[in-house]
């Protein structure tokens, strides 16, 4: 067997236990077409459908609107502060998502279509950033330049020139903005109140608190026919505008005062968009009723609150517990497939199955005696290791790929085993990787909410478990708590990526 | 005719180009040479209005285009990488100008025909960029700039970084063309041969 092969079989193992098995569990054991015409056919489910499309799809425009200008303005231009700015930019694309929805709520206290749109852009403009920025950024200037020799007013050598090139960029953005929103759960959890519903939430009622698991499993597959469609039309059209750039290093950002006006002001309204949510959180954790207090912040070091059947130290406890084990989990195996040449689909899959129908898989497979996890505590940071795969991945690839097989090969020629290569060449010069790759797969755990809902006992409560139930409850102390437990992970999320 | 009076150019209180002043009559070449780094290409950037000059006016036939943007100057520009766009065919490229300039689709093509008829390349009309060899880029790119007949041709170093047979093929076809076109063009080169053999004048770009 290769070595590439043997590389993955602990990741293909693993994924295949906790993601894989679960997933077609639920969908062969309890997929029934009855169930499934059935849902099409109910007016009120047909009604939450509706809702989580649309909502999705003027998420992403907004999302586009916002992300987009503040994209160019970053990509394009260099000014004092445009780190920082990137940084707060960049930042909620691991905050987790009730913490943003935590954030929305404290400035409104409102409710509704509006402010589940904002949570969605304040989470999602990092998703343009990271994608599209590299991309605008390697357009090189000069074509920009002969367009215009050639007769192009800006606008004209925009859309001609530029926007060719890093269509598929956006198109790639919009899509997965699409789907985080499409399956968004801690966000509507929070801030659709009552009467907004989408397909995601609308699983876990139906799942965990009806006990109506072929009607969840028919609405998963209604949400994975509709994500698979969006992914197949996006793909094709991607296919379509793709185009290979052959430019090799980014372009030297123009750094004239007059050039600068516009970019910061797009940057200085989209960081206000992005970051008064935050701040809002950190404000109402310590102000309650007008009145500025710390009550909030004792609380969840030292006291106890009825609304919780646990003490807010405990929640934290075993949220950072959580975050180191399944970190402990996820990065060998992310190194493992890292290190291969091996094709990613498979370890794609968890960006693309939502949280909820991996939830209904989870708790219908492992709820048999041999097999009876679910409740288990060390359930959860594996499960929270399977979903943070992916994206570790991705953040171990560039720095594997750039070491150089030379190294390698000078190593063996000075008698050194392929082992020892790797402890003493390679893994020194992963270290950055590694430790950024820890602060991201700890920022997952910590936030991740949608898989754990389905998982969580009274002894397992989560920060953002614990959140969600304190800001559901009525009670300006609870609140302020629910605030307070909020600001503490934006601080612990901020500070472990930042420490990465 | 292009009037080039007291032209300075600076960045960041470097001068780069200080207080120059030429002219090219109409239909001539006029080579511009000088070792590396001397402000050669930033000479024909502030001519074609990439950048800005912080002194000094530039006419075409008595008219100032100093103030006016690069679309609006009627300078076509080839620089050193030919910059082709890489989303677009051979003839989608030399094309462009003139689609900007609203030309009808008949014209469009017959002007595209003419000149990859004129740089030897019909064969190549509907290649992929990426797919052309380093001679073949910049016979385009020259055909591109050419395509909306420019009132002035300006080449950066058009012909650098070839080897030596496409150079020399190149060399006479450049001259050829230029000779044909009859346009006013200022050439920026670094080899002396190139500029006896392509300009009708030198001149040596003094440091400052």
């Amino acid at each position: 067997m290769s070595k590439t092969k043997t590389h993955l079989i602990a990741p293909v193992v693993f994924l295949s236990v906790f993601f894989v098995v679960p997933v077609a569990n639920a969908l062969l054991r309890f997929f029934r077409f009855t169930e499934f015409s059935n849902v099409l056919g109910n007016q009120s489910l047909r009604g939450v459908a509706w809702f989580s499309l649309w909502q999705a799809i003027l998420s992403t425009l907004a999302t586009l609107a916002i992300g987009l200008p503040v994209t160019w303005a970053l990509s394009r231009f260099t000014f004092r502060g445009s780190r920082i700015a990137r940084g707060t930019l960049t930042a909620p694309f691991v905050l987790p998502a009730v913490v943003v929805a935590a954030g929305v709520l404290a400035i409104s206290d409102l409710r509704g279509v509006a402010p589940i749109i904002w949570a969605h852009v304040v989470f999602n403009v990092s998703v343009v950033l990271r994608i599209v920025g590299p991309r605008w950024t390697m357009v090189n200037h000069r074509l920009e330049h002969a367009a215009a020799t050639l007769g192009a007013r800006p606008s004209h050598a925009f859309t001609h020139v530029v926007l060719p090139q890093i269509s598929d960029a956006i198109i790639g953005a919009a899509t997965l903005v699409f789907v985080y929103c499409f399956t968004s759960f801690g966000v509507i959890a929070i801030l659709g109140g009552v009467s907004r519903r989408t397909l995601e939430t609308e699983i876990f009622t139906q799942a965990v608190r009806l006990g109506n698991t072929a009607t969840a499993t028919a609405l998963a597959v209604v949400q994975a026919i509709i994500i698979g469609a969006v992914f197949f039309i996006t793909c094709r059209s991607s296919r379509a505008n793709s185009t290979s750039l052959h430019v090799s290093a980014p372009q030297p950002l123009r750094t004239k005062p007059r050039h600068r006006i516009t970019p910061l002001l797009i940057t200085a309204v989209v960081i206000i968009i992005v970051a008064s949510p935050l701040l809002a959180t950190i404000y109402r954790s310590l102000v309650a009723n007008s009145q500025f207090s710390f009550s909030a912040w004792r609380t969840i070091f030292s006291g106890s609150l009825p609304a919780l059947s646990v003490s807010p130290q405990s929640v934290i406890t075993t949220s950072l517990v959580f975050a180191i084990t399944a970190a402990c989990i996820c990065i060998p195996l992310a190194l493992l497939v890292a290190t291969s040449s091996a094709p990613r689909a498979l370890f794609s899959l968890p960006l693309i199955v939502s949280a909820a129908t991996l939830g209904i898989g989870l708790i219908i497979t492992f709820n048999r005696s041999a097999f009876s996890w679910r409740s288990e505590r060390w359930f959860i940071p594996v499960i929270h290791a399977v979903i943070a795969l992916p994206l570790v991945i991705r953040a171990l690839e560039p720095a594997t790929r750039a070491i150089p097989s030379s190294l390698r090969n000078a190593s063996a020629t000075l008698g050194a085993s392929p082992f020892t290569t790797w402890c003493r060449v390679e893994l020194p010069l992963l270290k950055p990787a590694l430790l950024r790759a820890t602060g991201l797969s700890m920022a997952v755990s910590l936030g991740e909410f949608g898989a754990t809902s389905f998982l969580s006992r009274s002894g397992s409560t989560t920060l953002p478990i614990a959140i969600a139930q304190l800001l559901g409850r009525p009670g300006a102390a609870t609140q302020q708590t629910g605030f307070a437990l909020a600001a503490l992970m934006v601080l612990v999320t901020v500070g472990v990526m930042s420490r990465a | 005719m292009l009037n080039v009076s007291n032209l300075s150019v600076a960045f960041d209180n470097r001068v780069i180009v200080d207080n120059l002043s030429f002219t090219v009559p109409t239909g001539e070449t006029l080579a511009i040479t000088g070792p590396s780094g001397i402000g050669k290409t930033t000479l024909l950037h502030a001519i074609c209005g990439i950048i800005r000059t912080t002194h000094g006016t530039i006419h075409i036939d008595n008219v100032d285009i100093s103030a006016l943007p690069t679309h609006k100057r009627g300078i076509g520009l080839v620089s050193q990488t030919g910059d082709l766009f890489p989303t677009m065919t051979v003839s989608q490229n030399i094309e462009f100008g003139l689609r900007i300039a609203k030309i009808s689709k008949t014209d469009r093509t017959s002007r595209v025909s003419e000149l990859l008829e004129m740089v030897n390349l019909a064969h190549l009309a509907h290649r992929n960029v990426a797919e052309l060899s380093g001679g073949e880029a910049r016979r385009i790119a020259l055909a591109r700039a050419l395509a909306p007949r420019p009132q002035v041709l300006l080449l950066d170093e058009p012909l650098s970084g070839l080897d030596q047979e496409t150079h020399k093929s190149l060399m006479s076809d450049l001259a050829r063309v230029l000779k044909q076109t009859t346009t006013t063009a200022l050439l920026v080169t670094h080899d002396q041969i190139e500029a006896d053999f392509l300009a009708n004048m030198t001149f040596v770009l003094p440091r400052t």
